[in-house]
């Protein structure tokens, strides 16, 4: 009698305080977007900074919707192919760095260097480089991104226990066995934890970097800052709300490819 | 064990320091064929060194060591399981493919059967070292090198892995050397026990072991094994009372 009871409160207690937070979060929204002075066009009543949750949809006619599409298809696109080459990156430079301490010293502080600057702000050289094309996307991408794997790979690389170490010795495992059945898999949480800063970071390359391409189809960054110039409100947000669930599917893929790899055995 | 068997393992004038700090000196030790040698000796006096150096994971700073060139096992103090591996695939990770029907057999004596599909942190600290044990066994080496693989097990379980780890040896008929802190166990299974002193450790005594084998849990309580026992304890507090 009290177990399933108690299953019932322990789900409760798990859905509750984010739908409490929703609700706040949605009441706010609404009484933010009536109580903004000038929030309301005299003519049509229509937004015109901030639409209540209910007219987010108004003004959304085919073009407007075709747009969007054609954003979201080049700014996810970018996330994801950036993505993938950061990681590829990434982990190729924590391997390397992690096999030679030479590499590792001659790479690491340009590493640095790059890690520290916003990249951001070299978008337009790299536009000046190599002209507003999707390789310029991809480039500013993989700059953010792919710092938190190279680092955490390496790490990882690092952290295998002397013991287990001796035991590949022994079986004289091959460099290749050491680091496809010892090292990766030892270093996967570090990975991981990687994974899931350079998600994150690539979304904001592909979605801020567009900010910087001033000819061609927009992506989502550009397009948004069109949507604010017209006071468009509605689909300003509909654009918005797309990236941040862009930004959600990356971190929802990340995290369950970690719950299928590495939670069952991995106890920090 | 006769004397004319070419040893498997042989260290000369071994000797191995970190840094300054002189951890072995003049270690001279040959390993028969099928021969069990216990060492014992006071935490810290390098045994677990001796055991790298034998099995070639540390170079010694002095001395010769040969020893086989394939199927070296070892036992680590450490029971160094791959995390992300479960209890079987950790098990048979050494063992030859066809000696499955064997690694099946280790891990049902070793009480591990029952919790083949767990993982390592699963596990209790006994459970991790029969499994580091089984691991080992399951390569079928020639040499087999084991440092305090009993240590962290109760009596019951420990008097039974002593068993069947004996059964094993009589037919597999591997080296070993068995670092332990237990005189009990090292008379039980070794061939000869060496009595190891620190600050640099050497092998002060030797005690030749010559119950026939099979060796039966009855042994354990004859006055021979009692006396045998308590003369090498005599001698490890006197190399503890000169260290
Ligand atoms: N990698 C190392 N670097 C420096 N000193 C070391 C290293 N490994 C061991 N030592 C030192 O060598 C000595 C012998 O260590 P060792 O681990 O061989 O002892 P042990 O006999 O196995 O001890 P225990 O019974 O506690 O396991 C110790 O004083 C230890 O501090
Ligand atoms: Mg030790």
């Amino acid at each position: 009698m009290k177990q399933p009871n108690r299953r019932i409160d322990a789900r409760r207690s798990k859905y509750v305080p984010p739908l409490v937070v929703l609700v706040v979060v949605v009441a706010g929204w609404y009484a933010l977007a009536y109580s903004l002075d000038n929030n309301f066009a005299s003519g049509d009543g229509s937004a015109l900074i901030i639409p209540p949750p209910h007219q987010l949809f108004v003004g959304l006619n085919e073009a407007t919707v075709d747009r969007i599409a054609a954003a979201t298809w080049i700014s996810l696109s970018t996330a994801v192919v950036g993505f993938m080459l950061a990681i590829v990156a990434g982990m190729a430079l924590g391997i390397a760095m992690s096999v030679s301490r030479s590499l590792e010293s001659a790479l690491w502080p340009w590493l640095i260097a790059i890690q520290v600057t916003p990249i951001i702000v070299l978008t337009p050289i790299i536009i000046r480089v190599a002209g507003a094309s999707f390789g310029a996307r991809l480039t500013v991408t993989v700059l953010i991104a792919f710092f938190p794997i190279a680092s955490n790979t390496l790490f990882g690389m690092r952290s295998v226990s002397a013991a287990l170490h001796d035991v590949f010795t022994l079986t004289q495992a091959s460099r290749w066995q050491r680091l496809t059945r010892l090292q990766l898999p030892a270093a996967s949480p570090a990975i991981f934890a990687g994974l899931r800063v350079s998600a994150g970071l690539a979304v904001i390359g592909a979605i801020v970097g567009d900010f910087f391409f001033t000819r061609g189809t927009p992506g989502l960054g550009r397009l948004i800052t069109f949507f604010f110039q017209d006071t468009r409100s509605g689909p300003m947000f509909v654009t918005a709300l797309i990236a941040a669930l862009i930004g959600l599917g990356f971190f929802v893929v990340v995290s369950l490819l970690r719950r299928l790899l590495v939670s069952p055995w991995h106890r920090p | 064990m006769a004397v004319s068997d070419p040893a498997i393992a042989r260290l000369s004038n071994v000797g191995h320091h970190f840094g300054g700090t002189a951890v072995l000196s003049d270690v001279n030790l040959q390993l028969a064929a099928g021969e069990i040698v216990a060492i014992v000796g006071p935490s810290g006096c390098g045994k677990t060194t001796l055991l790298r150096i034998t099995a070639g994971l540390l170079a010694p700073t002095r001395g010769e060591v040969s020893r086989p060139e394939h199927r070296i096992g070892f036992v680590f103090q450490e029971p160094a399981l791959l995390p992300w591996r479960r209890v079987e695939a950790n098990a048979h990770l050494l063992a030859a493919s066809d000696d499955g029907s064997m690694v099946e057999q280790l891990l049902s004596v070793s009480g591990l059967a029952d919790h083949r599909r767990k993982w390592p942190h699963e596990l209790s600290g006994g459970m991790k070292m029969r499994l580091s044990l089984v691991r080992s066994l399951a390569a079928r080496p020639q040499l087999l090198l084991m440092d305090e693989p009993f240590g962290a097990l109760d009596q019951i379980t420990r008097n039974r892995l002593h068993d069947e780890f004996a059964s094993l040896h009589a037919s597999q008929k591997f080296s070993a050397l068995l670092v332990t802190h237990a005189i009990d166990e090292a008379v039980y299974l070794a061939d000869r026990v060496l009595v190891m002193s620190g600050a640099p450790g050497r092998i002060m005594q030797e005690f030749d072991i010559d119950f026939a084998r099979p060796r039966a849990a009855g042994l354990r309580y004859s006055p021979e094994f009692t006396s045998l026992c308590g003369a090498i304890a005599e001698s490890l507090q006197l190399q503890a009372g000169r260290a």
